[in-house]
């Protein structure tokens, strides 16, 4: 009876905290006050206003640009990384292992401090201009989630039976088509969840943003703006601008619908008639 | 002699990994259509054999021809040949129809180029070209031959690589099969392994027995030349181990397709081969027929590891007899007059009968029944001897025992090597020979493991601790390593026995020393001793060299 108290109790803070705050930022981006606690009543004005602020939008879809080809990158990197290393002698795999684990345990501070350094070096000494741009904030957005990928694809990997990829190389695939046909399939759910997790750390990413970046993308001559660094820099003078009210809902639905589509996808009843091809009558 | 006999021709290939040796110098061929099986105790080389032979691992030494062709380097996917693994390697992501029909997707079936006048179009053959530069760079990279081999290898393929160049030969196109050709044969081979109605499973829902049969499905549906299989019924019940046994002996009737297989369990090669390959430590130990190992194994290692046997060291005293067991026996093995030979008496061979009448007595002292019949340890002296038979006696009793000629097999003794059969490992973790501790080195059992402070033998993960304490086991110690001490009091000497047998060898003596209870050290040295002389042995504990005769999991602790 405790028991079920207890976990039932956890269930419910847990989502109390977790949810509420959302709903009451719901709430609030239906009203056109400019600081958050004032009931103006309901309007639509902010979302109106919202997809006319450029300033944002540009934002936006820097934020976007940045996460998909980042997340692609450190998938492909990590994803290769971990068969590598996987198929690697012991010792080679173990030191892998640990030079991986670094990046993880370390801060985030230190990681985007020691690029910003490398990058003015060799901005001063090899390229002789400012490297500064589009360019280093990859670099920057890549090794933030490589190691990532690497430690989502490597359980998988030594969940698998390591003779499958033999068995394909015995039943005629050349190496690449192992890979593709036979190897890349058992990981699958791996790389998954790293690119999600990828998207996901490079969306958020505030600090390695803020010292990597250069001109580029969508601002142009200035330097790239992401939604980190644009409300960093807006409540440094003032409120917290309205506009991320309606943004901010957006990318909860958003969210929340792309995790209702994963899970109906997973329980998809797999009962379904197979076709064979080539099969008469 | 013609080569084209021979589906696979292995000339002395030697594989070394990491400065080990793993198979050493291995000679065999095998002839079409045969069920060949590779059999040893775990670690004997016969899997990185089969792996050589399947294209995973590439020989450091020698060469492997198919149908005459060879294939040393060729990698596994060009090679005709198709394994069914251990653990199966059935591919999770596919249904059982997908993981039959997976190698007939990729397979491409030549057709031959011609011209407008129908005369053969002939190019250069591309993947011949790619294969010898491949043959080239293994040569290379090859760190175990020596410059001279390197030199003359390399010579050879090169002259190859020019005539490739300068001889255009047939080309060809190449065609994929189609959907209807590939469904006739996974249907067929489901239908070979009995599984024609589960087609549309998924792997995971599959029990083992279904399983091993789609691995087998997914081999044979490609027709090779060669199929190979590395213990496949390691992993099922006892049951069904037996039914898969003589499924697997119709499979291959049925197909005519070599089989090699295999495994480290005794029964099912006799069961199942016409030739049956011995290993121990990379070297082939004899080649036969199933019959031919059980009776007439060519040494003491053959014989204790083919089915249950007693082996006793024993002498040829006169023409076509020989005495052991203290007892003058008539055989029927021809050897010279006084030589050292080692006797083997299966279990099954030994007729009890009452005291007095059979060539010797002993003491019951040991019944266990086994269902079909009674298996009686037999004391004769300080020798056990093992006996089947179907009568029931009380234990204690004294018997008689009728040994005839034809069931005594003499074996050429093995004179590099003492083997100890009946030793065991003490509390204290040494080995006892003759019931002498030795110390001995038990790591060895186990790859990396140590011995903790408690005496247990402890894996290199730490995971897992085995109390080896009474475990039997056989010891092996080259005679170079046993040590004669002079001094027989003193503490150097672990046993002490008498100089029964000496022959001077040109430059040293090779001595034997055999002890109070009958056990024979076999050692060389330089010194001159007397015939009847008593000295001590002592043996290195590195030297002693162990086999468990069961499992390690067994003592897990």
């Amino acid at each position: 009876m405790v028991k079920k108290i207890l976990a039932y109790s956890y269930i419910y803070i847990i989502l109390f905290l977790m949810y509420v705050p959302i709903l009451v930022l719901i709430a609030f981006s239906f009203t056109n006050s400019t600081y958050i606690g004032e009931w103006n009543g309901l309007s639509f004005d902010l979302y109106v206003n919202l997809f006319k602020d450029t300033e944002i939008l540009v934002a936006l879809g820097n934020t976007i640009i940045i996460a998909l080809i980042s997340s692609v990158v450190s998938t492909c990197l990590g994803t290769l990384g971990a068969i590598g290393a996987y198929y690697s002698k012991k010792r080679s795999r173990a030191i892998v292992e640990n030079i991986n684990q670094i990046p993880v345990v370390n801060s985030e501070i230190v990681i985007a401090l020691s690029l910003t350094v490398m990058f003015v070096f060799l901005g001063n000494y090899i390229f002789k201009e400012n490297i500064f741009s589009f360019w280093t904030l990859l670099i920057g957005h890549v090794i933030l989630s490589v190691p990532f990928v690497y430690l989502n694809v490597k359980p998988k990997l030594s969940q698998m039976d390591p003779s499958l990829y033999e068995a394909a190389l015995d039943l005629g695939c050349s190496p690449r088509i192992a890979l593709r046909k036979v190897l890349v399939p058992q990981i699958t759910p791996g790389i998954v969840s790293g690119f999600m997790l990828s998207i996901t750390l490079s969306l958020d990413d505030f600090i390695v943003t803020a010292f990597t970046r250069g001109p580029g993308l969508l601002s142009g001559e200035a330097n790239i703006e992401t939604l980190s660094t644009l409300i960093q820099a807006k409540i440094k003078k003032g409120p917290i601008p309205m506009n991320m009210r309606p943004l901010t809902t957006i990318i909860f639905l958003v969210v929340l619908l792309a995790a209702i589509i994963v899970t109906i996808v997973k329980n998809k009843n797999k009962s379904k008639v197979k076709m064979r091809r080539g099969r008469v009558g | 002699m013609d080569e084209k006999n021979y589906i696979i021709d292995l000339k002395n290939v030697s594989k070394i990994f990491d400065g080990v040796t793993v198979v050493d110098n291995f000679n065999l061929y095998v002839k079409k259509g045969e069920f060949i099986t590779f059999l040893g105790p775990s670690g004997c080389g016969k899997s990185t054999t089969l792996r050589m032979i399947a294209g995973f691992e590439f020989p450091s030494k020698g060469e492997i021809l198919l149908k005459g062709k060879d294939i040393t380097n060729l990698p596994p996917n060009k090679r005709p040949i198709n394994m069914v693994f251990q653990r199966y390697a059935l591919f999770p992501h596919l249904d059982v129809y997908d993981n039959v029909a997976f190698g007939l997707r990729l397979k491409k079936i030549p057709i031959e180029l011609k011209d407008e006048n129908g005369n053969p179009i002939l190019k250069i053959n591309k993947e011949k070209v790619k294969q010898v530069k491949e043959d080239i760079r293994h040569t290379k990279r090859n760190k175990v031959l020596t410059n001279e081999e390197k030199e003359n290898k390399l010579a050879e393929l090169n002259e190859k690589l020019q005539h490739l160049l300068n001889n255009p030969e047939q080309a060809y196109k190449y065609r994929k099969l189609s959907n209807q050709e590939i469904d006739s044969k996974v249907a067929r081979a489901l239908k070979i392994v009995d599984l024609d109605s589960l087609e549309d499973r998924d792997i995971s829902t599959l029990s083992g027995g279904q399983q091993q049969r789609v691995a087998i499905a997914r081999a044979i549906v490609n027709e090779p030349e060669i199929l190979l299989l590395d213990e496949p019924l390691g992993a099922l019940d006892l049951k069904m181990r037996k039914d898969m046994q003589l499924e697997l002996k119709e499979m291959h009737e049925k197909l005519g397709i070599t089989f090699i297989y295999v495994t480290h369990d005794q029964e099912e090669a006799l069961t199942m081969s016409d030739t049956i390959v011995v290993m121990k430590d990379g070297e082939i130990q004899q080649i036969g027929t199933p019959k031919m190992i059980y009776d007439e194994p060519k040494n003491a290692f053959v014989a204790d590891f083919i089915g249950e046997s007693n082996i006793f060291n024993a002498t040829m005293i006169d023409k076509l007899k020989v005495r052991f067991l203290n007892t003058n026996f008539v055989c029927l093995d021809d050897y010279p007059l006084n030589e050292k030979v080692d006797v083997v008496v299966r279990p099954e061979d030994v007729v009890l009968t009452e005291v007095n009448k059979g060539h010797l007595n002993g003491i019951i002292k040991n019944r266990i029944f086994k269902g079909v019949n009674y298996e009686y340890t037999i004391m004769i002296n300080k020798n056990e001897l093992l006996v089947k038979d179907t009568k029931e006696y009380p234990l204690d009793k004294e018997v008689g025992l009728i040994i005839e000629p034809n069931s005594i097999h003499i074996m050429k003794k093995d004179f590099v090597t003492n083997i100890y059969t009946d030793a065991y490992i003490s509390k204290d973790n040494k080995v006892c020979i003759d019931d002498a501790p030795f110390e001995c080195n038990l790591t060895q059992l186990l790859p990396g493991s140590f011995i903790d402070e408690e005496g247990y033998l402890v894996s290199k993960d730490k995971k897992k601790k085995y109390n080896l304490t009474d475990a039997l086991v056989v010891a092996e110690v080259d005679i170079n390593d046993i040590e004669i001490i002079d001094n027989i009091d003193s503490d150097e000497a672990k046993v002490v026995g008498e100089i029964v047998d000496l022959v001077y060898k040109g430059d040293h003596y090779q001595l034997i020393v055999r002890t109070d209870n009958e056990e024979d050290f076999v050692c060389v040295t330089p010194y001159t001793y007397n015939l009847y002389d008593k000295v001590g042995i002592n043996i290195n504990k590195d030297k002693i060299r162990l086999r468990l005769k069961k499992e390690l999991s067994e003592y897990e602790a």
